[in-house]
């Protein structure tokens, strides 16, 4: 049996696929294939045969997204940045907005999800170059005169900071990898990232607090030793 | 623009300004029906690939022909009605002008041809 609803939004999702992306249009083309269907219908065709020509007079999405393409200028750019940044807040297809009888299916696309995670660790990752370039001298020599030591994982982080290139190297490749090769890492990407980005901005506030914690009680005993 | 029919495919994308511009001073209209009018007024002669439309009456809309509006119709389905804006009256007046040139210049061959 012929459902026209369902045909519709298969319509849609396939223009969408196409790379047909503005729900405007989408909504507008819509309202015509409707039209069309209607007026063949009315003539007496089966709605299975008077869809598929509706279909067929709109043209294909690959021919009707170079002829959008081409009206380009101010407006295309600023969709395409309202887009973005509706993705970047987590509206996953804002171009599904507008039909509510649709789900999107597709995970958050992933230039959003690493562009977030590189956001999200920006600034502890400034921090903490900052700490180790300026303050960890300092830190040192304070640990130093007082005779104490700085805790082993603050010493693991600095060490893996000095490595920094082989560190970047061994998380990347296993990322590359997945990327690359594992068809249900997009499923598991955002949430990966996610626990990622937690994790290295956790280190972080727990080195450099670790790192004053132990200037602080250098000073102390430096104080006590000068008394 | 695409055309099936009788007309050659760079004569109806150049004609279809004109032919757009020309009905919507009638009044406002709507993707579909523009199409339908179209044909009928060229006896099928003009047919576009209906899809290819859109693009056309964006990219007006752009320039600041035409204006559009989405309405519900009687029978209650959503349409996006275009209307003629002051510069779209006067773009009408200069691809009137200048189809008739062409015209006119086509009908005196024709008819030097006839003597």
């Amino acid at each position: 049996m012929f459902d026209l609803e369902e045909a519709v939004a298969d319509w849609r999702r396939q223009m969408r696929g196409a790379g047909l992306k503005q729900a405007a249009r989408l909504d507008e083309l819509e309202s015509h294939l409707r039209e069309e269907f209607s007026a063949q219908a009315r003539a007496g065709e089966v709605p299975a045969t008077a869809f598929e020509f509706a279909v067929r007079q709109i043209g294909s999405a690959d021919v009707l997204k170079t002829e959008f393409a081409k009206i380009g200028g101010i407006d295309e750019l600023v969709e395409r940045l309202k887009r973005a940044c509706l993705i970047l807040i987590g509206v996953n297809a804002p171009n599904l907005i507008t039909t509510m009888n649709t789900t999107p299916k597709d995970p958050e696309p992933r230039w959003a999800t690493y562009l977030k995670a590189g956001i999200f660790i920006t600034p502890a990752v400034s921090l903490w170059l900052a700490a180790v370039i300026f303050a960890l001298p300092k830190v040192r020599e304070v640990c130093g005169a007082a005779g104490l030591e700085l805790l082993k994982s603050t010493e693991a982080m600095i060490g893996l900071t000095a490595h920094g290139g082989l560190a970047c190297a061994a998380f990347l490749a296993p990322l590359i990898a997945l990327e690359w090769r594992s068809s249900r890492w997009p499923r598991y990407r955002r949430a990966a990232a996610g626990v990622a980005v937690f994790l290295l901005n956790t280190a972080v506030l727990v080195g450099i607090s670790t790192m004053i914690v132990s200037a602080t009680v250098a000073a102390d005993v430096l104080l006590h030793r000068g008394r | 623009m695409y055309s099936h029919a009788m007309l050659r495919k760079e004569l109806v994308a150049a004609s279809a300004e004109p032919l757009i511009l020309g009905l919507l001073a009638r009044g406002e209209s709507y993707g579909y029906a523009i199409i339908q009018e179209i044909k009928a007024r060229s006896n099928n002669q003009i047919e576009w690939t209906d899809g290819m439309l859109y693009p056309v009456l964006h990219r007006m809309e752009r320039k600041g022909w035409i204006k559009a509006r989405w309405a519900e119709s009687e029978i209650g389905r959503k349409r996006k009605y275009y209307s003629l804006k002051s510069d779209g009256k006067r773009a009408m007046t200069a691809q009137r002008q200048q189809w008739s040139i062409v015209h006119s210049v086509l009908s005196g061959l024709q008819e030097e041809q006839h003597v």
